[in-house]
């Protein structure tokens, strides 16, 4: 089971979990990717630590983390400057990226480890809106990956230094998100669960345009297209609450894609609110 | 065609469907479709009187459709679209209200008349009402001619009331009290999810049902958006239990812009907005938009007694079963 939803730290994640961090103090964010990578560890897992900066800063950075020097040598720990990772003009290219994790994921394997666990410090990448459209693409499709590989990450961003504006829209696109600073989710779902994504929290009218971002952010197939085959199927099973501007959101997207909506949902009103409003692009099953 | 909407009072039961055959009858020989909410005593009496051709009316049992004035608007709006869409030129409806057993319900179901005229003006419906001057009082009969522009005085004969009140005159604000114990009060900061968890938390501490419970999270998350987004701060949700209802004020600092059919009129399904007072008002039991010129408040009511299963979805069923034997 893959960790969702909002959580007060990094610590307990599983090998296929996926946590946005955004933080305003740089130690309270060292102190996550301790927690986090050293449960990596005790998981088997190799892990990587990827942010701005020397590698010997950053190597600095992970002293907490009990025999470092061991793990450093045996190749059970590693680290890496922003630049040497993502590609260089600075602008992900999301496709190319999921690759060099997933030859990196096989890599890990094939030396022993039980897979991958990135702590990437990635404010630098998202510093323009065209990076940060770019990643927050990058965002979800690397979730899809991490649902079927052992690839888990914690993606880490600076608040004060971005847009307002940026930190949320990539938060809203993990499956796990630091207390406070997602209020809904869309993510890849189960291996195993059919639906196209998983949507939960609560849309309301302070985030709805956040989640028509989002929705287009995830989109896997170009902005414009027909979508091919049938409705956009959505699990909505941890969706708390939608208001009826939320459903409108869902239904224009679908629109647009030449398609419809079927969610899936526990909450009884759901349901209710897509049939008195006639909102005939979204078929909602209550759960 | 626009609405017709006229009053029949009748002290016999052979005026009752001496006047409503022919009126059902001609309506169908037209192509219209036929809708007859009354008593089941009445209904039976047209029935007959219509023979073969009462397959073609739908019958529904006063009873359950008069149960909420916003919700049985909803349902009509329904019923016409339906016809609209079946490609019938028009439908005929026969409205027997329940007006109930206090003053507060006759009140609020003779403001519900008044409303119809401005909510459904445009469409393509005739509607009349029939009172029976036998069991209501009569200030409820007097209130009729003030509510419909005319009388049915005899077989496809209309007279004006010259009582009748234009409903932007008629229509107006009813009391309704936040009654007992303060249980919660916020302010609207633009937190929503906490006016969410207030109002869960409120529920069910007083034992309401998920499902209704989930009905009001959503009817008071409407009225705070509306506060939020339309109104001006500062705003706050005050809620309050009396052992028998739950009733909860929103209200913001703006001068109300609503007017006293906001959240009457059925949204518009092309366009974003005016759909939250709408839907709160189908899920709450009563919804008040107090008068003056002052701070906007929004107040709403709901029983903490589940009112049989249909309450537990508050909506008029989509299509009122049509009894599929005579009974009697």
């Amino acid at each position: 089971m893959r960790r969702t939803g909002e959580v007060a730290d990094a610590g307990g994640l599983g090998v296929h979990d996926h946590l946005c961090w955004s933080y305003d103090d740089p130690e309270d964010f060292h102190h996550q990717v301790l927690e986090f990578l050293a449960d990596g560890l005790r998981q088997g897992l190799r892990v990587r630590y990827v942010a701005s900066g020397e590698t010997g800063e950053l190597v600095g950075h992970l002293a907490g983390l009990p025999d470092l020097e061991r793990h450093l040598r045996r190749g059970a720990v590693e680290v890496a400057s922003l630049g040497d990772t993502y590609s260089s003009d600075r602008v992900v290219v999301p496709a190319e990226q999921v690759r060099a994790y997933a030859t990196a994921t096989r890599d890990a394997r094939a030396a022993g480890f039980t897979g991958l666990r990135v702590a990437a410090e990635a404010t630098g990448m998202v510093r323009t809106s065209a990076q940060a459209e770019a990643f927050a693409a990058y965002e979800h499709l690397i979730d899809r990956y991490m649902v079927t590989h052992p690839f888990s990450a914690l993606c880490a961003y600076r608040r004060p230094e971005l847009p307002a504006g940026t930190v949320a829209e990539l938060a809203s696109l993990h499956p796990a998100a630091r207390q406070g600073s997602a209020l809904f989710r869309l993510h890849a779902t189960g291996a195993d669960d059919p639906a196209d994504y998983a949507l939960a929290g609560e849309v309301d009218v302070t985030n709805r345009q956040l989640l028509d971002v989002a929705l287009d952010r995830a989109d896997p197939e170009p902005a414009g297209a027909e979508r091919s085959g049938g409705p956009l199927t959505i699990d909505g099973c941890h969706l708390r609450f939608i208001d009826h501007r939320g459903l409108l959101v869902l239904s224009d997207h679908a629109r647009r894609r030449g398609t419809t909506v079927a969610l899936r949902t526990s909450n009884p009103m759901t349901a209710w609110l897509a049939e008195r409003l006639d909102l005939d692009g979204v078929r909602v099953e209550t759960a | 065609m626009t609405l017709v909407h006229d009053t029949l009072v009748y002290d016999s039961d052979e005026r009752f469907t001496e006047i409503l055959t022919p009126y059902v009858a001609e309506g169908l020989a037209a192509g219209e479709q036929a809708c007859v909410v009354t008593r089941p005593a009445n209904a039976e009496r047209l029935r007959d009187a219509l023979g073969a051709r009462a397959d073609q009316v739908r019958f529904i049992d006063a009873t359950d459709w008069y149960r909420f004035p916003a919700r049985t608007i909803a349902g009509y709006h329904r019923t016409i679209q339906s016809a609209r869409a079946a490609g019938a030129p028009g439908i005929r409806v026969v409205g027997e209200v329940e007006f109930g057993d206090t003053a507060a319900e006759r009140a609020a179901w003779t403001r519900y008349e008044s409303v119809l005229n401005e909510v459904f003006a445009t469409e393509p419906a005739r509607i009349v009402c029939p009172y029976d001057a036998r069991r209501l009082p009569a200030r409820v009969v007097d209130d009729a001619r003030r509510t419909h522009t005319h009388e049915v005085v005899g077989q496809g004969q209309r007279r004006r009331n010259e009582a009748f009140v234009d409903p932007h005159a008629f229509v107006a604000p009813l009391p309704l009290a936040l009654r007992g114990a303060l249980l919660a009060e916020i302010t609207l900061d633009g937190d929503l999810r906490a006016v969410r968890a207030t109002v869960d938390r409120v529920a069910r501490q007083v034992g309401l049902s998920p499902e209704r419970t989930a009905g009001l999270v959503l009817a008071l998350n409407e009225l705070a958006t509306n506060a939020i987004v339309h109104g001006r701060p500062p705003a706050d949700l005050r809620a309050c239990f009396d052992g028998e209802r739950l009733s909860f004020e929103v209200a913001d600092a703006g001068k109300a812009p609503l007017d006293h059919f906001a959240g009457f009129r059925p949204p518009d399904p092309d366009a974003v907005g005016g759909a939250g007072l709408w839907l709160a008002r189908q899920i709450a039991d009563r919804l008040e938009i107090l008068p003056g010129a002052g701070p906007t408040r929004v107040r709403m009511s709901m029983s903490v007694r589940d009112a049989g299963d249909a309450a537990s979805v508050p909506a008029p069923p989509a299509r009122p079963t049509v009894p599929s034997h005579r009974s009697g």
